[in-house]
């Protein structure tokens, strides 16, 4: 009764609980929150338990330089909950600051996106966790879909449309006609695995131990998919481990998509798979529109290229490919409002 | 004034012709800037023609223009804001079947129920107020109704005639021999709670005077010789009768045995109970 009360003063939100980052989509206000997923904790003995010490940027600005008595850990892992009890409290933290400091403790109805290959025992996991956030509705929602509706797909035909979220964790493909999954596929590969592939192959190149932090910036800044006209390169420090003092070296382009080549070729055999299950007529509509992709993995330079080549099908990135879900999930929950949930095949 | 190329020619202003220019200019066939972009080289076609409708969503025409631009060395994002201010610019879909718009104001909105429900029960209202003012209200007239017609017919077998107390009711015609006690426990089953059955038979000339429990006149009249009052009214009733000797009263289908007078006097007065006892 409490939490139907409160609801009258809450906003209905759309949440992309990705395992890089978590975006918040407020109805009528767009994209409020975009933060990485990322809770440091505080041990204190002293005081008998736990303490949450930062949520989100804050706390990723912590992740791996911490102290003994401080964890800064991510919560989710390959799309699905990790640690429950850290995913309620960062999800109740990013509620709250999506709703100011209000008197009131915000009940708002809450769409989560959630990966097509999630188990029951995960998808419950999720509903709790936001229900124990302070949700008074929650409604679990398929990434690839609220990731096609996001891009602007025209779902409701009867079309094939392909859509490829590469999120942080999970990369997943969907074959989408008149608002319903066709065929879904999906691979624990993702931003996440990217990183730790250059990670090791610094490792195993040059002798020296990078951390996650300076991996994804290696990625972000010379990352590519497919060899270019232009090489880049960049400078970065880390630990020496033959003499164990830190050392600048330098990595160019062509290094790195050797070093991304594994679990590119994950993501392309998924992609490859996908095509192979998809009905011939649907198959026949992606192969004249193409296929879009979302998802922060879709910023990869030249990532689309790839997936020309190796398809041969006509390859386009969604506008904003990071806010894609979120945006998506926003949408769906206005057309749930007003066509009710029938619509998405929702109960 | 639209921007000019490196030669001095005007630039075409929409998206397509621009494409189309450059791609000539760079001597790439239609078959070959299609294969090089996985693209039909019908779409291709309608890319260049500003034909976007057929392509189905702006996400794909924002996509293919992109492509196409990138790879005939132009700015993508200049061939882009043109077709965003071109008047051939996409919609966002609804993601709504159009079969479900039309049917969704029906199942959403059913108002003839409501107006037909409405109209009935107006009408239903006037018939009982119509009913109700020409009548009056049944339950409370102390008239006898139909609801006696059963203890009259216990009654003990009388002559057939016009009775003015009990005009309204069937004539009585009760199965002869019937025992007085039966028909007694019978009567006073059907009698609402509270309510006494009184018959007033009358060998010669009497008054009589009854009053229910309110106060209310159910008789009040001369009664003729051979003739017979029967009513129905709410208990303690007040009964007088003036000569006693010559009028035969039955309670609730029970003769009574003697009136209660005064010495020396004709006129009895007593009261009858809700059990239909003397008082």
């Amino acid at each position: 009764m409490f939490k139907k009360l409160r609801g009258y003063f809450s906003n209905d939100l759309s949440i992309d609980l990705g395992t890089a980052n978590t975006l918040i989509y407020v109805r009528g206000k767009g994209i409020v929150l975009n933060e990485p997923s990322v809770v440091a904790i505080r041990e204190e003995p002293s005081r008998g338990g736990k303490k949450i010490e930062a949520v989100g940027t804050e706390a990723k600005n912590m992740l791996g330089r911490t102290p003994g008595n401080i964890t800064a850990i991510r919560p989710m892992k390959d799309g699905v909950i990790a640690d429950f009890t850290i995913t309620e409290k960062m999800l109740q933290f990013f509620i709250e600051k999506v709703h100011g400091n209000r008197m009131i403790r915000p009940s708002p109805r809450v769409l989560v996106c959630v990966p097509y290959g999630s188990t029951q025992v995960e998808r419950r996991a999720i509903q709790e966790s936001a229900e124990g956030a302070g949700a008074r509705w929650v409604r679990l929602i398929e990434e690839p879909m609220a990731a096609a509706v996001g891009a602007g797909m025209p779902v409701h035909e009867a079309r094939g449309s392909m859509v490829l979220d590469i999120g942080g964790g999970t990369s997943e493909v969907a074959v989408i006609s008149l608002n319903g999954i066709v065929f879904a596929g999906a691979v624990r590969i993702g931003g996440d695995r990217f990183d730790e592939a250059i990670i090791n192959y610094v490792r195993r190149n040059y002798g020296i131990l990078i951390g996650e932090a300076t991996s994804e910036r290696i990625k972000i800044e010379i990352g590519s998919a497919y060899p270019g006209q232009h090489v880049k390169e960049i400078s970065v420090k880390g630990r020496n481990l033959s003499e164990g003092v830190p050392r600048s070296f330098t990595l160019n382009s062509n290094e790195i998509l050797e070093a991304l080549q594994e679990p590119l070729q994950g993501i392309v055999g998924a992609v490859k798979a996908a095509l192979e299950q998809t009905p011939p007529e649907l198959g026949s509509d992606v192969a004249e529109r193409g296929i879009v992709l979302t998802g922060g993995g879709a910023l990869l330079r030249d990532i689309d290229k790839l997936l020309m080549e190796e398809t041969g099908l006509p390859v386009v990135v969604a506008e904003d490919p990071l806010t894609c879900v979120a945006r998506g999930g926003g949408k769906m929950l206005e057309l749930i409002d007003e066509h009710g949930p029938g619509l998405f095949g929702l109960d | 004034m639209s921007p000019s190329d490196a030669d001095g020619t005007e630039l075409p202003s929409s998206p397509g012709a621009r494409l189309r220019r450059k791609r000539e200019a760079q001597g790439i066939s239609h078959q070959q800037a299609a294969e090089s972009l996985n693209l039909d080289t019908m779409v291709l076609a309608h890319l260049e023609a500003n034909d976007f409708a057929t392509l189905g969503a702006p996400v794909f025409v924002k996509g293919h223009l992109r492509r196409y631009t990138t790879m005939l060395g132009l700015d993508e994002n200049e061939i882009v804001s043109l077709y965003e201010h071109s008047t051939q610019q996409l919609g966002e879909p609804s993601l709504v079947p159009k079969s479900r718009l039309e049917m969704a104001p029906v199942r959403s909105k059913p108002r003839w129920p409501w107006v037909v429900g409405g109209a009935a029960i107006f009408f239903l209202a006037s018939a009982l107020v119509a009913y109700l003012s020409e009548h009056g209200l049944p339950w409370i007239d102390a008239t006898p109704d139909e609801s006696t017609a059963p203890v009259l017919q216990e009654a003990p077998p009388t002559t057939a005639q016009a009775l003015p107390a009990a005009a309204s009711t069937p004539p009585i015609a009760g199965p002869a021999g019937t025992a007085p006690d039966a028909t007694a426990a019978t009567a006073s089953r059907a009698l609402q709670s509270g309510q006494v059955s009184l018959q007033l038979k009358f060998a010669a000339d009497s008054w009589v005077e009854v009053f229910d429990g309110s106060g209310k006149a159910v008789l009040y009249d001369l009664g003729k010789a051979g003739t017979e009052r029967t009513l129905t009214a709410t208990a303690p009733l007040s009964v007088t009768i003036a000569d006693a000797a010559a009028v035969a009263v039955t309670v609730n289908g029970r003769v009574l045995p003697a009136l209660p007078r005064a010495q020396g006097q004709t006129l009895a007065r007593f009261s009858i109970g809700p059990d239909g006892s003397l008082r």
